[in-house]
């Protein structure tokens, strides 16, 4: 006999029309979740964007099918791979099933799953439905027995596990009571299904029994399934749907460009205050959340014990928009959810999200790096500031720093003319107006004022001397690149500012901009050339390391030291430069390079982006002194920097610590002025 | 039949660049790549009050400088915080208006509005007579309350009730009806920020400009600026101070400079009594 799939075997006509009905039930009700979950969405203010396919495309390969970001923990991974993977290859197989009796059959008198093809289907289905109960069980395990503290151990979760668990094995119950009863000679080929089988004899049930017990557990397994699938739009299975679409329609924008403002002068609003204002996608991102907490623990903020964790803050805007639905117009939308109303225009901070979360953010991008399926709770978090800072609600330090950049071009409040005071006696070309050199080099504001970060130009002017690099500074002409007032929500001063410094920068002539600054090289690099400033920026990790590797420069006094080095968000994270800094380590005598518990992407923010330098901390520890206790524990005499605001984060962390007689903090440039380079003829 | 508040405005350099003296010109500069202007912070103040009134009442807040072209700019930045309109009145930077000048320029001015209040800061930073808001009052014809730091507008009586500062953190509250002048110091309340963006919005609002009277028909400067010098500072005759007094007072004595016993008290009384005595006053110890 040709192995043969029998179709509703032991199942009555009666429940075999029911099969039908309750899918067209199912699917109805599957579709009228999706459909009020399409409409939320749709109350965003900008559409969807659909151009660079390809980009989209790769990205939906890499993030929804590999899922490549899910490995960085790899059971969870695996876990995951297990479980989607395995519902595809069911899924696949069912839909095979329904076309093999439900359409080539009665259409072409043709059944596909017979002989070969049904032995191979058989067995791929089994494995399938093995590693799905392997996967799931380490879901439950993780999630419900381990406790691992970024997941929510609530009870939802755990019985969308268990039902899951349990469509499954009620499957392959089914499966081992008809290969029980029937025992057909290719039975092998279905070895899970044959395991229960045997169960059944050995425990010596009749075929009477095991009849009646099969057509219950059929019921059984095919109302769960269809109930879990009706419900997917309703519970957290919804990122089964969004996932995808979120990695699909994710922003194309370089990670270190956060959203432009087009004309500014006749924009009405900006920012985010209420739930409507945000885009489409982002509302989508919203629907996207997983709930896997990797956000969280990434998040310095969340670490320090203060008000921020950005997995609150997207779960928190996604309940207050599932609460919110649209009547005949969005101004003033009303619903009843029992006997309250919610409105569309509610303002969210302070009322949705505390004002605390959203000032306590230094946009490191770990949370944005760490979300498998590619949500940005840090855009949000700035798109919500603007609106903030539109309101006048901001905090007083803030303010000042804000006001400060207007009125003297440096939230430090320092005037102008104070820029070249870190020259000292230093021979320093200062560029007049229409003058030209090879590298012009941009300070910044930090390292013009803050008295730890000046060691940075001072030990760099003198390595490009000895090098012989022809290079000016601006001096007293140069003002804030306009980079941190962009993070704390003050999109007009960033524009105002960053076209000034694109029209001065045209009164010279230059071969590339240096800086030392990755916050610097970050705004100039990404976010000028929507101004339009389009500057050839070089860090100066890469500059010094071309230097000594060129051989240029030859280090001749070796440090002889442990050294670690801090990743800055804004080179590592944000532009990807993680081994140039290392190399230049490395080509310094005498350097013993550790890296620290987090380093690269998962590096630990020194607590001064995202304007956090200018703006004091509501609650909780100071970032910099958490980082600082990893420097610590690697035991190094130097912890090398790459930021002047890094440097300056960790050197107030060691002043606290009063570890100055043990600990260094050196920036790249004076550690290679330390080893006493010489000019190579 | 809304309320409308004028509020008197001026541009002034930024204190916090270095700065330097032209002693031959009798001239402040500042000692920096760009000239640096801001919002006398008095003035801030009193549109902030304005604004809370606007909040309140509906009223419509006009702001009013004299000034040379680049005070426009503070214009701009009221019209960004809410004011309605702004008034211009150029004065050319040689005209140089002493704060009685200035005092009649604005009131010029303001004559022609239609107005329940009107509000200065008390002090303006680069010159710090405070005495533009009192002859703007004298002028016209106006009761004026100085250095308020909190403000009560009670439309409905037409009155107001403004505490004042009084020295060593003392505050007197007065009652006062409207019409009136108030002016306001820089410690009544905390400005709120104005983004770059709202400055963009209001670039195009609504700002008259008029040019000053022609010479000759405003009045002589009162006061001629004799000299500029940096502040040197008085020292102190500190007295030894006694074994009987407790080791506090002591220590009191030595490091502020002892203890000042004010003459004088409050007068209660008509104005022009109160005028009679001040006179009396100053004649008496060799001012007049």
């Amino acid at each position: 006999m040709e192995p043969l799939r029998p179709t509703f075997w032991n199942i009555p006509p009666v429940l075999q029309y029911g099969v039908y009905l309750f899918t067209f039930l199912t699917l109805i009700v599957f579709l009228y979740g999706t459909y009020r979950r399409i409409r939320l969405w749709r109350l965003g203010s900008e559409g969807l964007e659909f151009h660079h396919v390809v980009e989209r495309l790769r990205r939906l390969f890499l993030y929804a099918l590999v899922q490549l970001r899910l490995f960085k923990e790899c059971r969870a991974g695996v876990m995951h791979i297990c479980v989607f993977g395995a519902s595809i290859v069911l899924f696949i197989g069912t839909a095979l099933a329904t076309l093999d009796y439900d359409v080539t059959l009665p259409l072409m008198d043709i059944r596909l799953l017979r002989g070969v093809v049904y032995l191979a289907y058989e067995i791929i289905l089994d494995m399938a439905g093995l590693i799905f109960v392997v996967g799931i069980s380490i879901a439950l395990y993780q999630r419900h027995i381990q406790r691992l503290p970024r997941l929510n151990g609530d009870w939802k979760f755990g019985f969308t596990l268990t039902l899951l668990l349990a469509i499954n094995i009620t499957g392959f119950i089914v499966e081992g009571l008809r290969l029980a009863a029937t025992q057909p000679t290719w039975a092998n080929w279905s070895p899970v299904g044959q395991a229960v089988a045997a169960t059944f004899r050995t425990l010596g049930s009749s075929e009477r029994t095991m009849r009646d017990l099969h057509l219950v557990t059929w019921l059984l397994h095919g109302g769960s399934a269809l109930l879990l699938v009706a419900f997917i739009p309703y519970i957290n299975l919804l990122h089964m749907i969004t996932s995808s679409l979120n990695i699909f329609f994710s922003s194309l924008r370089p990670k270190g460009a956060l959203p432009f403002v087009r004309d500014l002068d006749r924009v009405v609003s900006i920012g985010v205050g209420e739930i409507t204002q945000f885009s489409v996608s982002e509302l989508l991102s919203l629907d996207a959340c997983t709930q896997c907490g990797r956000c969280q623990v990434v998040c310095p903020a969340w670490q320090a014990g203060q008000p921020l964790s950005p997995q609150k803050v997207v779960l928190d805007l996604r309940d207050h928009l599932s609460m919110v639905n649209r009547g005949t117009s969005v101004q003033g939308a009303y619903q009843k959810v029992g006997q309250q109303k919610i409105r569309s225009d509610i303002h969210l901070v302070g009322q949705v999200i505390r004002p605390e979360s959203i000032w306590s953010c230094t946009t490191c991008y770990a949370c944005a790096d760490a979300c498998p399926v590619l949500i940005n709770p840090m855009t949000l978090i700035v798109r919500m500031r603007r609106y903030q800072v539109e309101q006048a609600d901001i905090p007083t330090s803030a303010k000042r720093s804000l006001e400060d950049t207007l009125c003297l071009g440096s939230p430090w409040g320092q005037p102008r003319s104070e820029r070249t005071a870190w020259i000292g006696d230093l021979p320093v070309r200062v560029l007049q107006s229409g003058e030209e050199a090879d590298l012009l080099y941009w300070v910044g504001d930090t390292s013009a004022f803050d008295i730890e970060a000046q060691a940075i130009p001072r030990a760099m002017v003198q390595v490009l001397r000895l090098a012989g690099i022809d290079f000016g500074i601006l001096g007293v002409a140069e003002q804030s690149d306009g980079e941190a007032s962009r993070r704390l929500g003050e999109e007009g001063l960033f524009q105002q500012i960053a076209r000034q410094n694109v029209e001065l920068l045209s009164n010279y002539r230059f071969k590339a901009i240096l800086t030392h600054c990755p916050h610097i090289y970050n705004t100039f690099k990404n976010e000028y050339p929507e101004i339009g400033g389009q500057f050839r920026i070089l860090h100066h990790s890469r500059f010094l390391l071309d230097l000594i590797q060129q051989g240029v420069l030859r280090p001749t006094r070796p440090l002889g030291e442990r050294v670690t080095y801090h990743d800055p968000c804004y080179l590592g994270r944000y532009n990807e430069v993680y081994a140039e800094p290392r190399r230049l380590l490395h080509s310094l005598p005498e350097l013993k390079l550790v890296e620290m518990e987090r380093s690269r992407d998962d590096a630990l923010c020194c607590g001064a982006g995202g304007g956090l330098a200018w703006v004091d901390i509501s609650n909780g520890q100071r970032i910099n002194y958490l980082r600082f206790e990893e420097v610590e524990n690697a035991e190094v005499r130097t912890v090398a920097t790459a930021c002047p605001l890094c440097k300056m984060m960790l050197c107030d962390a060691l002043g606290y610590k009063q570890l100055e007689h043990k600990v260094r903090v050196k920036d790249i440039a004076e550690l290679v002025l330390e080893t006493r380079p010489e000019r190579v003829s | 039949m809304g309320v409308s508040v004028m509020v008197c405005v001026k541009q002034v350099m930024d204190a916090r660049v270095p700065l330097q003296i032209l002693e031959g010109k009798n001239l402040v500069l500042q000692n920096e790549p760009q000239p640096v202007y801001i919002m006398n912070p008095a003035d801030r103040c009193a549109l902030e009050e304005a604004m809370s009134l606007k909040q309140r009442f509906g009223a419509e807040v006009v702001a009013i400088t004299a000034g040379p072209s680049r005070a426009e700019e503070v214009l701009r930045i009221c019209l960004a915080r809410g004011a309605d309109r702004g008034v211009h009145i150029l004065c050319p930077q040689e005209m140089a208006p002493d704060a009685w000048s200035t005092a009649l320029l604005l009131s010029e001015e303001i004559k022609k509005q239609r107005y329940d209040l009107v509000m200065c800061g008390d002090k303006s930073l680069d010159d710090g007579g405070g005495q533009v808001g009192p002859a703007l009052a004298e002028l016209l014809d106006l009761p004026q309350v100085t250095r308020v730091v909190a403000l009560e507008v009670q439309v409905e009586h037409k009155r107001l009730i403004a505490q004042r500062l009084l020295e060593r953190g003392d505050r007197e509250a007065i009652e006062c009806p409207l019409p009136a002048l108030i002016t306001v110091t820089a410690s009544a309340n905390k400005p709120r920020y104005v983004s770059v963006h709202r400055c963009l919005l209001v670039r195009n609002g609504l700002v008259d400009r008029c040019a000053p009277p022609p010479p000759g028909v405003v009045a002589e400067r009162l006061c001629q600026l004799s000299s500029i010098s940096w502040p040197r500072p008085r020292p102190r005759k500190i007295p030894t101070p006694g074994r009987d007094m407790p080791a506090a007072e002591r220590m009191t004595f030595l490091m502020f400079g002892g203890q000042t016993k004010k003459e004088g008290g409050i007068f209660e009384g008509s104005a022009e009594a109160a005028a009679d005595l001040v006179v009396e006053f100053l004649e008496e110890r060799g001012f007049l």
